[in-house]
């Protein structure tokens, strides 16, 4: 089970009850862009609690967007997610190679924010849709939320999108047991076999594909060195 | 005259009309105590809130008491909406809970082994 959960001075608490709820690999999600303070506190971790953990930089804006998307910044760190904070990023996002996925395109706005001209791009370049339950669960209106939220899914399972429904945890209170992540996706919408494939290794592909990339040997996509 | 504890209980429906049951043992945990009355009324405004009355009807939801565990019941069908319910609550009489779910079966004695 893998899930995302942000970076900040309650992480070992967090970690403990991640543990406890079920969780064996762990995303932490960086908002500042430190590779050496991110690899080191990643090593740390690995070593405390015996687990998996890959790191991630969220961005939200095009700057920070273009000075991580290139050859030699993605091989620092293990994911990239762009938050789909308005439909320029998101556009930017599924267009951009280095990008893995998408958070919550649906953000500010009264639509979805994605479509099938976004899933076809998302699909060709490998851009996964991420759901970012705790602002779902924060939000002001809960009822339009889930509403755009089925629509996505509509398009994610149309695309065969990869999709993946993560806590974005900001407390401890904010994690959530697994089977109530597969539960919610079937109630959007997923056959149950699928909402629980989804939850077990949802992007693993992804990051195994992103964990060759920081070898030395890798160059560029299709290009390696043998 | 006939008392109404005189009249016996009604016989038991047919399999075809009887509804499937599941079981779901839930945990919480919280930072202070909470009282299992609160529980209750948490748990039935959660799923009122969500879905309404006329669903919270459907899905034939009742909470048990055993001991330390707390037994949610529910008709098969609607057990992943009842799951799924859960993550939406976030406290209870506004002490913040995080719940875990410990085991799901379709009679008790199988959900007490499976949720130790």
């Amino acid at each position: 089970m893998l899930d995302a959960i942000y970076f900040d001075q309650n992480i070992k608490e967090k970690i403990e009850i991640a543990k406890y709820l079920g969780y064996d690999e762990l995303i932490l999600i960086f908002e500042e862009i430190n590779f050496e303070k991110i690899n080191d506190t990643i090593n740390k971790l690995k070593e405390i609690f015996q687990m998996n953990f890959y790191s991630c930089i969220l961005v939200d804006n095009f700057k920070k967007l273009r000075k991580v998307s290139n050859v030699k910044a993605h091989k620092q760190f293990d994911l990239l997610f762009v938050n789909g904070i308005n439909l320029k990023i998101n556009r930017e996002a599924v267009e951009n190679v280095f990008v893995d996925g998408l958070v919550n395109p649906q953000q500010n706005r009264d639509d979805a924010g994605f479509n099938h001209i976004f899933a076809k791009k998302a699909l060709k370049n490998n851009v996964a849709l991420i759901i970012n339950f705790n602002q779902i669960l924060n939000s002001q209106n809960l009822t339009r939320e889930i509403e755009k939220l089925i629509e996505l899914i509509k398009i994610a399972r149309k695309y065969k999108l990869k999709v993946g429904i993560f806590s974005f945890a900001k407390t401890k209170f904010d994690l959530k047991d697994p089977i109530i992540f597969s539960s919610f996706l079937y109630c959007l919408g997923y056959e149950l076999k699928d909402a629980k494939r989804i939850v077990k290794n949802s992007i693993k592909d992804i990051i195994n594909e992103n964990l060759k990339k920081r070898s030395e040997k890798w160059i560029f996509p299709g290009v390696e060195l043998i | 005259m006939t008392s109404y504890r005189s009249i016996k209980r009604l016989k038991a429906l047919i399999p075809t009309l009887r509804e499937r049951k599941r079981y779901v043992s839930i945990k919480i945990i919280s930072d202070e105590k909470i009282e299992k009355e609160e529980i209750k009324n948490a748990l039935y405004e959660n799923i009122k809130n969500l879905y309404g009355k006329f669903a919270l009807a459907y899905l034939s939801f009742r909470i048990k008491f055993d001991k330390d565990l707390i037994i949610l019941k529910c008709n098969h069908i609607s057990l992943p909406f009842i799951i799924s319910s859960l993550g939406f609550l976030k406290e209870i009489n506004r002490k913040k809970v995080i719940i875990k779910v410990l085991a799901i079966s379709g009679t008790i004695k199988k959900l007490k082994l499976k949720s130790i």
